[in-house]
């Protein structure tokens, strides 16, 4: 695997850069590296946490054999010497799903849509049908528990994040920044721009798997009526 | 947050380092003994007291049951630990007894507690806390020789974060030697913090990348976020800087209003002092086994 850039992160992790740009090869390559390092964890190993365009490798910095002239640079090479050895044809992809999620893009939820249509120059009927004409890949979770990254947008949707983030947006929020699409599955702090809601529950503590969606999963969002979304939550 | 408190009061009462603790901050707060219990209170921000006696910080304490302890009186720091020889009773989470407030799990119930919440002790008592609980309800004193951290020092120890080089070269200057306040708008999610703002040769935006507790975010508007122990796993502002790991216990003592300063030190020396301060704990932990098992 070459065109990876090792550097270091924090004294208890590195981070494996892939390049620059927001592309579904380049995450597929990312999650291969991240199956190889897990499946071949080294001594002081924690957890890797999977990006677009990075994957984090956390380690515990007492328990690594320095073998450079920091505990940063044994972790790297060691990590380099790892994916340059293991044969890529070894590893075996994952399986993923496509997930239809119903989203109410009424203004009373998209509460961002009046400012990005004149932001984008573009009516909110558009704005709404060019988000919801093709599926979405799951690039990552994150942010909080639940949380799917997704992509990649129409140009034409491309928009900056909020300069102050809210303080709170409400669960199920849909909105989008950059070229990327997300849900708000938690009260949370949020600076993406909101553009509707969705009565489906993305993170449920009482499930076994709290979690709705996985990094690789496919997803359509379609329209729903506010009516259809009360109706929904009711059910 | 201050893991380095929560680490010392479980180590002072001989339980699994890993034990449930309450974490207390601000407005007063009473708890009713219901059993004869032994307790230690590390951290600060608030002095525990039991009726018009004020308890040691970082010693092991005899409660008699019905008695009522009462944390009030403000002191240096923000949180105070709260320890029980078994340590308490919590519901578990995605392997972890800590309470996530968003997601509404662990600890008690995912909430933070209120009135006649009713409490448990997790284990019997070892050998050993016995032979402690013992000798403390007898009145006999124990005086631990514990030196507790030092957590006063407005200097937090930082090392570059991935995206430094997007702070313009006055702002790399700015971040280095100027004092910021931290925000009444902080959580156990990240600090927000108040001072001159801070800008960006380019976009002050990147792919949305991993972050961790100690991150120190640029938003667009100029202000540092820094991520504590709810932080979320991945964001998409850039991380300008790192806070070593030894010197989250000490922001996370800082409350909204205090002032902190950034030292920038290298990634070799951060190292050094997180295996330093590990092995101190380490030291702490056995001396302690020793005494109890002496």
């Amino acid at each position: 695997m070459q065109e990876i850039q090792i550097i270091p992160f924090s004294e208890c992790a590195v981070l494996l850069s892939f390049g620059n740009t927001v592309d579904i090869s380049i995450h597929e390559k990312l999650m291969l590296a991240k199956k190889v390092i897990e499946d071949n964890r080294f001594i002081g190993f924690i957890e890797t946490v999977p990006a677009y365009n990075s994957l984090t490798v956390f380690y515990n910095p007492a328990e690594i054999k320095k073998t450079a002239g920091t505990i940063s640079s044994s972790v790297i090479h060691q990590v380099k010497q790892l994916l340059e050895t293991t044969q890529q044809s070894a590893v075996q992809k994952s399986s993923s799903s496509t997930v239809s999620i119903p989203v109410c893009y009424d203004e009373e939820y998209g509460i961002d849509l009046a400012e990005l249509s004149s932001q984008l120059n573009l009516s909110t009927k558009e704005i709404i049908d060019l988000h919801t004409k093709q599926p979405y890949k799951v690039f990552m979770l994150g942010f909080t528990p639940g949380f799917p990254y997704m992509g990649i947008l129409d140009d034409r949707l491309f928009s900056k994040r909020k300069a102050q983030p809210r303080i709170s947006v409400a669960p199920g929020s849909v909105a989008i920044a950059g070229n990327q699409t997300g849900i708000y599955p938690l009260s949370t702090p949020g600076g993406w721009n909101i553009i509707g809601r969705t009565p489906v529950k993305l993170f449920d503590t009482k499930k076994e798997n709290p979690f709705l969606l996985k990094a690789g999963d496919s997803i359509q969002f379609t329209s729903i009526t506010k009516k259809e979304y009360e109706d929904w939550l009711v059910r | 947050m201050d893991l380095r408190s929560v680490f010392y009061a479980n180590c002072i009462l001989g339980n699994d380092e890993h034990e449930a603790v309450l974490e207390i901050t601000q407005s007063p707060h009473r708890f009713l003994f219901l059993q004869d219990t032994i307790v230690a209170f590390t951290g600060g921000g608030l002095q525990p007291q039991l009726k018009n006696q004020l308890l040691p910080l970082y010693q092991p304490v005899f409660i008699p049951a019905d008695a009522m302890i009462e944390c009030k009186q403000q002191t240096p720091g923000f949180r105070l630990y709260m320890v029980v020889a078994g340590g308490f009773k919590a519901d578990e989470f995605l392997n972890s007894h800590s309470t996530d407030l968003p997601v509404k799990a662990g600890g008690h119930h995912g909430r933070p507690l209120k009135k006649e919440d009713l409490l448990q002790i997790k284990n019997h008592l070892t050998g050993v806390q016995k032979n402690l609980f013992a000798i403390l309800k007898s009145g006999a004193a124990i005086k631990l020789n514990i030196q507790p951290p030092v957590f006063t020092t407005n200097t937090i120890r930082v090392i570059h974060g991935i995206e430094w080089n997007y702070l313009n070269d006055l702002s790399k200057e700015i971040i280095a030697s100027a004092k910021f306040k931290v925000s009444p708008q902080s959580n156990r999610m990240g600090y927000r913090l108040k001072g001159e703002a801070l800008e960006t040769d380019q976009s002050c935006e990147i792919i949305s990348s991993a972050v961790t507790q100690g991150t120190v975010q640029l938003t667009a508007s100029g202000e540092m976020i820094v991520l504590m122990a709810d932080a979320q796993t991945v964001g998409g502002y850039p991380r300008i800087a790192q806070v070593c790991t030894v010197d989250l216990p000490v922001l996370a003592q800082k409350k909204p209003g205090d002032e902190i300063q950034f030292q920038f030190i290298s990634l070799q020396e951060a190292e050094e002092l997180y295996l330093s301060d590990i092995e101190q704990l380490n030291t702490i932990k056995q001396t302690l086994q020793q005494l109890y098992a002496g």
